[in-house]
This record gives C-alpha cells, structure tokens and sequence, in this order.
C-alpha cells in the first residue's frame, strides 16, 4: 500500500496518538488546523477543533499532538483511511504506532454548516464514526459532536488498560509477577504495565509453571498454567518400566475373624507393618504382622461336677507373622485412587498360654500352644491420596493359616484338671485399614 | 573303776545289736518327690495329699460310723471330701486309687455347707462312681478309714487340699 498518495489530500488531522515506545499509558491528540472551503469558516472551525480537544483533555491519560513531519505525509487523505480494511488499519498502528485518528471538514450550504467527522481506532482497526452534522452553529452542533469525541475517547482509553488473567490446574496456586506474589490463581483481569512478564504459578507437591509473557499496550492477557504434580510428572517422564517408583512404608490395623467359636474367642484388632516399593504398577515387600500387644482372649468352658460350663479354662492367644507381598494395581489413576489385587506368602507363629493358673506356679509349660505355620493368602484393597506423600488404605483378605493348638481343659473329680491338646484351623478373614506414607524416588 | 568301764562296754554292745528297721518294718513306697514314705498301719501323713496346694485342717468326729466333718470356710465353688478304705495313693496330684472310696461330699450335691458336712450329706461311692441311691451307708464299725479333702478355685485349679486322716470307727 502506497500511503504516500494520501499526503496531498489531508485537508484536516486531528490524530490521536498513543505513543507505544513510552512506558506511561496516555493516549495524545494531535491537533491541527481545521480545513475549510472558505475562509469565513475558520473562526468556526477552530471553535469546532477546539470543543473536540477539550472532550479529549477531560481525561488525564490522552494528549494531543500536531501534525508534523512523517504523520503529516501519512494521513493525507483521510477518505483514503475510510476506505482501509481492517488489517491495514492495524498495519498502520504497527507501523506508526498511532491508535486512534480524528479527521473532518467544514463547508458551509447556505445558512447552513455541514461538518463531516471521522473516528478512525487503529487499535482495533475499524472505522469508529463517519459521519456528518448539519445545521445552524451552535451549541446543539458541538454538543453533537463533542458527545461522539467522547465516546471515542473512552473507546481509547480503556484499550489501552493492560490486564492479564491467570488461571492453573489446579487452582489455589500461588502466582508470581516478576517474582512478586500477586495472590492465588485463579487471578482476573490483572492491571500491569505492558512489557514482557515473567510469570511464575507454584503449587506445593506440583511441578511449578513458568513462563514470560509478552503483554502489549491495551491487550487483555489470558495464561492459564496446567501444573503437573511431581509424582505424576516423574511416572510421566520414566524410561523404564522397572525403575523403582517410590518406598512405601505402611501402620495399619485390622481385624482377624476365624472360626474359633468353640472357644469363645473375644478376637482383638492386628497391627501391622508393610513395606512395599513400587515398580510400575507392581508393588513388592514384607509385611509383619502381630497380635502381640493386645493378645487376644479366649475362653473354654467345662464341665464340673456342678454341671456343665460350671468352670472356664481362659487363655491367651497371640501371633506374629511375616510374609512376603506382592500387589497389582488394577486401576491407577495418579494420586487420586488405587484399586490393588494383592498375595501373601510366609509364615506366622500362633501361641496360646493359659491365663487364669490362679496364684501358684504350676512349674509346667506344657499348658501352652505353640505352632508355626505356612501363610497363604490373598487382598483387595483401595488406596486414596491424601495428598502426593499420604495414602489411606482399606482392604479384605483371607489366609489359609495352619492350625492353632491350644490347651483344652477338662476336670477331674479325683485330682487336678487334666489338659490336652487341640487345635482348631487359623484360617481366616480380615479387613483393616492402613496409612501409607511414600517416599518417591525423584527426591534426591 | 574296771567294773565301770565293763558296764560302759557292755551297754554300748547292748544297743548296737537292736534291729534298726524295726520302725519301719512294712512296706516303703516311693512318693512323688522321690522320697521314702513309710506306709505301715500307724503312720500317718504329715502333709497335704497335693504338693504345693494350701493346707485345709480337717476335724471329725471321733469313733463314728456316720462322722460329721468339719473345717475352716475357704470359700470356694469346688469342694471335695471322701472317705477311703485304704489308704491314697497319688499319681502327680491326681488320686489313683479312687475305686477305694465308699463315702464323698462335694460342694455340687446340695447338702451340707462348704466347712460343715454331716455324714449324710454325702452319698455312697462304688468302683469310683457315685452311687445313685439316696440313702448313705455308715461306716463299718471298728474299721480303719482314710479321710481326706480338696478344693479348687473358679477356674478349677488345685489350690486347696488337707493332709490323708486315718479314722477309727466305732467299736460297734
């Protein structure tokens, strides 16, 4: 485009200049004589020009500039403009930096006076107001005319507010402009200088976004950063299948149901304690298990020669296992839920001892169970993210455990009572509940 | 002064040539510490018929074929009392001879009180069963019977006994 030809044909330039090298955020007017077609009217065009400037200095942020030099030659001819489409609008603000454009003429039709205005917004490219008023010279003309000035200026001004829009996921992360915090995400409409930003979005437990944004004069900014947490982004990243994920050291408790009726087993709560690392979607490790420190009670009830159940033979029953473990995770969705298929293979020692002897030393052990068994079991279970280190767990499961002997009471009328041996079956169900705490290889 | 020590000599030969198991000339039997227990007619045991048990002391009354018992309140749910014909024999602290025993009360039958049991608060004893019948049969007159009586706590431990009672019946 040759703009060039429009230097010849500018009859009247009010321009309108945002000066984009300068920091501050005014917009500034140029003003110029105003073109006539004949001399009796430059009184009143300078009335007319000078109602127009006085609409734009109402506000603080605009300042008029003259026409001169290299604008001068640009805006020649003002129909020409009117005739631009919108990248060309847009190609002149790059070029000249000049964001809005006032153009008129005044003529005269008898007793009448015909002004022609044109509002020309290169920031956003389009032809704001052409359009013409007629009449008498009065207040009612500049009246009419200083009404649309206004609304252009506005128009200009709050282009040119600089505001940016910060969100992430997840939301609640703190933000940094220009490494100061500036408050949580999500952050709306934002007033900053325009100018490049660097902005930073951290989260604890997520990997923090970072980037520089370019923010132009008068430009609505929209970042929205999508934060990966360390967990996920370290799994995301692994090469190998095989590479230890993270250590997971598990304390929970659970409760042991077996079919021990026939003793009256009042059963207790198991702690244990699991260690599991995790490859992939495996998890392998030990578990110790113990009913040790709330030994479980049980009680047999006989027969005497005051009736049946007259007497109850009351014991202790404890146990300690050891097992190897190994869990699937079916479902993984990451550091929110787990659904894991487990098994167990080991070994537990049962013990049980009598509890009531009364106040003297029998000075005989043989009144105690004691039976070392193979464990066999299965789990399923669900772990759910308390955050990237914390997992709750619940779970059920079985073990084929062996059998349990125990010391089985019987009176005699003519002496002391008389034990011996039985056992009854360890196998058994469970369900628990486990707090985990992981320690993620990524943390060197 | 030689008459003196002759007397003195002779003495000394005199007593040297006594039997000294002449005390203990019946049947010894081993008791379960290992001990020599002298079991002839006229001994009778010192201590409790259970090892490490507390000791109950019995009194009954004396030369009767229907002998009341009685003994200082322990309070316990599990008494025993039997009347042998022989004397008992232990196994551990368990009686092995019970098919000797004619006579029993215990704390399950519903007569007496635990500390005071008439004779006919007990019921009769066969082959070391109770017998079923009602009527309690007295003691054999000017026979020798051995008494003895045992309880436990609630959980029917051993924790009470007395030591083994020779009894003399009446004459008739």
């Amino acid at each position: 485009m040759n703009f060039n030809r429009l230097a010849s044909l500018i009859p009247l330039i009010v321009l309108a200049h945002v000066s984009l090298a300068n920091e501050s955020q005014s917009v500034s007017i140029y003003n110029a004589p105003f073109t006539v077609s004949s001399r009796q009217l430059t009184y009143l065009s300078k009335s007319i020009i000078s109602a127009i400037n006085n609409q734009f200095l109402s506000f603080p942020e605009i300042k008029i500039y003259s026409a001169e030099g290299e604008i001068e030659n640009t805006f020649q001819d003002p129909n020409q403009i009117l005739f631009l489409d919108k990248v060309q609008l847009l190609q002149i603000r790059r070029r000249m930096g000049f964001d809005g454009f006032v153009a008129g003429s005044l003529e005269q039709d008898g007793a009448k006076i015909l002004v022609k205005l044109h509002l020309v917004d290169f920031s956003s490219g389009k032809i704001y107001f052409n359009g013409q008023f007629e009449g008498k010279f009065g207040a009612g003309l500049l009246e009419s005319i200083e009404k649309h000035v206004s609304a252009f200026a506005n128009t200009l001004i709050h282009y040119y507010d600089s505001t940016i829009t910060i969100t992430s996921e997840p939301s609640g992360a703190d933000v940094f402009v220009n490494r100061t915090l500036v408050g949580q995400t999500p952050i709306k409409s934002l007033g900053v200088a325009d100018g490049t930003l660097k902005i930073r979005i951290s989260k604890d437990g997520y990997t923090s976004y970072q980037k520089e944004v370019r923010v132009l004069r008068g430009q609505r900014t929209y970042v929205h950063g999508h934060m990966y947490d360390e967990i996920a982004e370290h799994l995301l990243n692994k090469t190998s299948k095989w590479k230890l994920d993270s250590m997971n050291f598990s304390i929970g408790t659970c409760m042991q149901v077996q079919n021990w009726g026939q003793i009256n087993v009042e059963t207790g709560n198991v702690g244990n304690f699991r260690y599991t690392s995790k490859f992939n979607r495996w998890e392998l490790g030990l578990e110790v298990s113990s009913a040790v420190g709330s030994s479980w009670r049980a009680n047999q009830k006989f027969e005497t020669f005051l009736g049946n159940d007259s007497s109850i033979n009351e014991f202790e029953i404890s146990f300690s296992r050891l097992s190897f473990v190994g869990q699937f995770n079916l479902v993984e969705k990451l550091n929110q839920f787990d659904l894991y298929l487990g098994a167990q293979l080991g070994c537990a020692s049962v013990h049980s001892s009598q509890y009531n002897l009364g106040w003297y030393d029998l000075g005989d052990n043989s009144i105690e169970g004691r039976d070392v068994n193979a464990v066999l079991g299965g789990e399923i279970g669900a772990r759910f993210y308390l955050g990237v280190d914390l997992k709750l767990s619940t779970f059920i499961g079985g073990n084929f455990a062996g059998n349990m002997s125990y010391k089985h009471k019987t009176a005699s009328y003519w002496g002391e009572a008389i034990y011996s041996s039985k056992s009854l079956s360890s196998d058994h169900m469970y369900f628990g509940v486990a707090l985990t705490y992981s320690y993620w290889s990524l943390r060197k | 002064m030689g008459g003196f020590y002759f007397l003195l000599i002779s003495l000394f030969l005199f007593l040297s040539c006594g039997d000294s198991d002449e005390s203990y000339r019946e049947v010894e039997t081993v008791s379960m510490d290992g001990m020599l227990v002298p079991r002839d007619d006229y001994t009778q045991l010192q201590n409790q018929i259970f090892y490490g048990t507390i000791q109950i002391d019995l009194e009954i009354t004396p030369k009767s074929n229907i002998p009341s018992f009685a003994w200082r309140t322990i309070g316990s749910r599990f008494m025993v009392l039997a009347v042998f014909e022989d004397k008992i024999d232990l196994e551990g602290k368990t009686i092995t001879n019970p098919k000797d025993v004619v006579w029993t009360w215990h704390s399950g039958i519903g007569k007496g009180r635990e500390g005071n049991v008439s004779f006919s608060d007990g019921v009769d004893v066969r082959n070391g069963e109770i017998a079923n019948s009602t009527a309690v049969t007295s003691l054999e007159a000017n026979s020798i019977y051995y008494v003895a009586i045992w309880g436990y706590d609630d959980a029917y431990n051993l924790m009470y006994s007395s030591k083994e009672y020779k009894y003399q019946t009446s004459l008739r």
